[in-house]
């Protein structure tokens, strides 16, 4: 297994593992119409610092492990793959961003009646929410991507 | 998805210069170990300039090293 496809491992699992429990907590609380701002920010901090130490902490041993391939530039397949990852990782943000924005437009007024307490918080919680899950869900497209080229040439 | 209608001899050629692995070989291209056997099993086609490099490593014609497959083509 080269190198660069060990970091999309890591970078899938790793990305699974944190944001599933991340994004099942916060939609349990919104169907639960128990939001709290403090404490989805709370939460988001720590997944999102638990995800860069993971994944640094795991890049770092496995350049540890085969040092001479960290300062060594992707040769063309990789670069190859690297593009067609990128591409399609794109197409799916073009596509899942304005479906997002133009979902969470038409729920607005659903939203609101579900959290009057403080019903413009849960919209800009729910929207910043809903744009991040397109960004996780199309890096782990992007890896997974990765992953499936390494191995139809491996 | 179909492989290209490009064979190669590059085991051969490793063979004949005396063993030499797929690492050695990468090695010399500036490639991975992975995408050198990538186009020894004929799963990736590689660019022109590697193709060269790879025929030159092994000084002989780049014809040598990879046979286009004209049946297979059409």
């Amino acid at each position: 297994m080269s190198f660069r496809e060990k970091i999309a491992w890591i970078a899938v699992l790793t990305t699974l593992a944190v944001w599933i429990y991340y994004f099942a907590a916060f939609w349990i609380d919104v169907f639960g119409r128990q939001l709290d701002g403090n404490q989805v920010l709370t939460r988001f901090l720590i997944c999102m610092g638990i995800s860069l130490v993971v994944m640094i902490g795991l890049n770092i041993a496995t350049g540890v492990m085969t040092p001479k391939n960290i300062d060594t530039p992707p040769d063309e397949l990789e670069r190859q793959i690297e593009a067609r990852a990128d591409r399609i990782g794109f197409k799916l943000l073009e596509a899942l961003v304005p479906l997002g924005l133009i979902g969470g437009l038409l729920a607005t007024d659903t939203i609101r009646s579900a959290f009057p307490a403080d019903p413009a918080g849960s919209v800009a919680l729910i929207f910043a929410n809903g744009i991040l899950m397109a960004f996780v869900l199309t890096e782990v497209v992007r890896e997974t991507v990765h992953i499936v080229s390494f191995r139809m040439t491996a | 998805m179909a492989p290209p209608p490009i064979s190669n001899s590059i085991r051969r050629l490793r063979f004949d210069h005396g063993e030499m692995t797929q690492q050695e070989l990468a090695d010399r291209i500036g490639m991975t170990r992975q995408t050198v056997a990538a186009i020894e099993q004929n799963k990736y086609s590689p660019s022109l300039e590697a193709a060269f490099r790879i025929a030159e490593v092994f000084e002989v014609e780049i014809g040598q090293v990879f046979q286009w497959k004209k049946a297979a083509a059409e």
